[in-house]
């Protein structure tokens, strides 16, 4: 049931992330355009969904599970994508926020930008998240369970090793206390 | 060692992903609270007179006191072109008060905060600028041949008032417009202290009638100016 649960996570944090980019780049886009500026002015609002989107990759390329299965973390991201997916849908449907019913812009631009900073807090901080968990071996989650079921491939017939194998699960039993 | 750093990066991320998720579960959160406070409405019990429907027989009344006046039969000291200016103007005002749109949403039995603002809108453009601004405002520049202690008498009154309500409500709209910002309000906070739809839509009631009063004054001392008393 985790590991489902973990799958469906870990699908729909990529779903999640390219819908949140690309619905905000339509905003940004939108005011750019208003405002007559220029695109690469913005590169720091779209710097964070790039960077995460190059860690995800190179966690898949580097087969690092930990992040790649860590439900937490999957359940994070795609919380955080859902808010700025959310956000940027009643700033621009929301027709109960004055702002954008009376300046007719098609988007509440002054609700938007208020989200903009917790937005880029939010996302910078998956990057060291991930950059951190990259660090992580794939076995550190289970490493003791691992290390008896090596020492007891092929030892059957060996009496003298099977003393090691006690010896060394009295060790990691004592690394555990 | 190694296990070691291993053991702190892991601690470390797990910490920031905590306070991520927090931050994430608070602004997803109050999100869905302020969607649900900005689309509060404000909905009149049975017994709620609304200041349109009380203010009916006081706009009789102001036409009362101006259709005395009829400037073929006149035959007061007063410069009758004066007297016919002033009704005209008094007569554009009560059909602003009677043909505006603003009466259509003080009738509705529920208002939501976007018609608060187009009632406001309605007011400014209708009442304040067509009527109270133009009209009565407006009477101290054109009133030439009056007895000037006539006018003086209701002079201030009237100054003092219009320029009170041309800038009355400016507040209520910019705080209505600036709805989309976040705000924390409780439960207790709107029923006790402010409740965004409720009180912006009473405070424009209550200029309303301000508004109706300074005109029935105006409309009095008219009757009067007409009867000879001042």
């Amino acid at each position: 049931m985790k590991k489902f649960i973990n799958i469906i996570f870990s699908f729909f944090k990529y779903v999640l992330l390219i819908v949140a980019f690309g619905i905000t780049l339509f905003i940004i886009l939108k005011l750019y355009t208003r405002l007559n500026k220029n695109l690469t002015d913005s590169i720091n609002i779209f710097l964070p969904y790039f960077i995460l989107l190059v860690l995800f990759v190179i966690s898949i390329c580097l087969s690092r599970d930990y992040v790649r299965n860590n439900i937490f973390f999957n359940i994070t991201c795609c919380l955080v994508f859902s808010t700025n997916i959310i956000v940027c849908l009643r700033a621009i449907f929301d027709t109960n926020m004055l702002f954008n019913t009376i300046q007719k812009m098609g988007v509440n631009f002054n609700y938007f930008n208020d989200y903009l900073s917790f937005n880029k807090i939010m996302l910078y901080g998956l990057c060291i998240v991930n950059f951190l968990f990259l660090f992580i071996p794939n076995n550190e989650e289970e490493p003791i369970k691992e290390k008896i079921k090596i020492e007891n491939v092929g030892n059957d017939s060996q009496n003298n090793k099977e003393d090691e194998v006690i010896i060394k699960k009295i060790e990691l039993d004592d690394e555990i206390i | 060692m190694k296990k070691f750093f291993i053991e702190y990066i892991n601690i470390l991320g797990y910490v920031i992903t905590g306070l991520i998720f927090g931050i994430a579960f608070f602004l997803l959160l109050f999100n869905f609270y302020h969607s649900k406070e900005v689309s509060t409405t404000f909905t009149k019990g049975d017994d709620y007179v609304d200041v349109y429907t009380k203010n009916i027989s006081t706009i009789e009344q102001i036409k009362n006191n101006i259709n005395s006046f009829n400037a073929n039969n006149y035959r007061g000291r007063k410069d009758q072109l004066d007297l016919v200016s002033i009704k005209s103007r008094l007569d554009m005002c009560v059909s602003s008060f009677e043909s505006t749109k603003a009466n259509d949403i003080f009738k509705k039995k529920e208002v939501g905060v976007l018609d608060v603002y187009n009632l406001i809108s309605y007011y400014q453009s209708d009442i304040i600028n067509d009527c109270i601004t133009l009209q009565i405002y407006g009477l101290s520049n054109y009133i030439s041949n009056l007895n000037s202690n006539s006018f003086e008498l209701i002079k201030p009154f009237i100054e003092n008032n219009a320029t009170i309500l041309s800038s009355d409500l400016d507040y209520v709209k910019r705080n209505l417009q600036n709805n989309s910002s976040y705000s924390f309000s409780s439960d207790y906070d709107k029923i006790n202290i402010f409740n965004l739809t409720r009180d912006s839509y009473t405070r424009v009631e209550s200029s309303y009638q301000n508004s109706i009063n300074l005109v029935l004054e105006v409309s009095k001392w008219f009757n009067k100016l007409i009867g000879g008393e001042i």
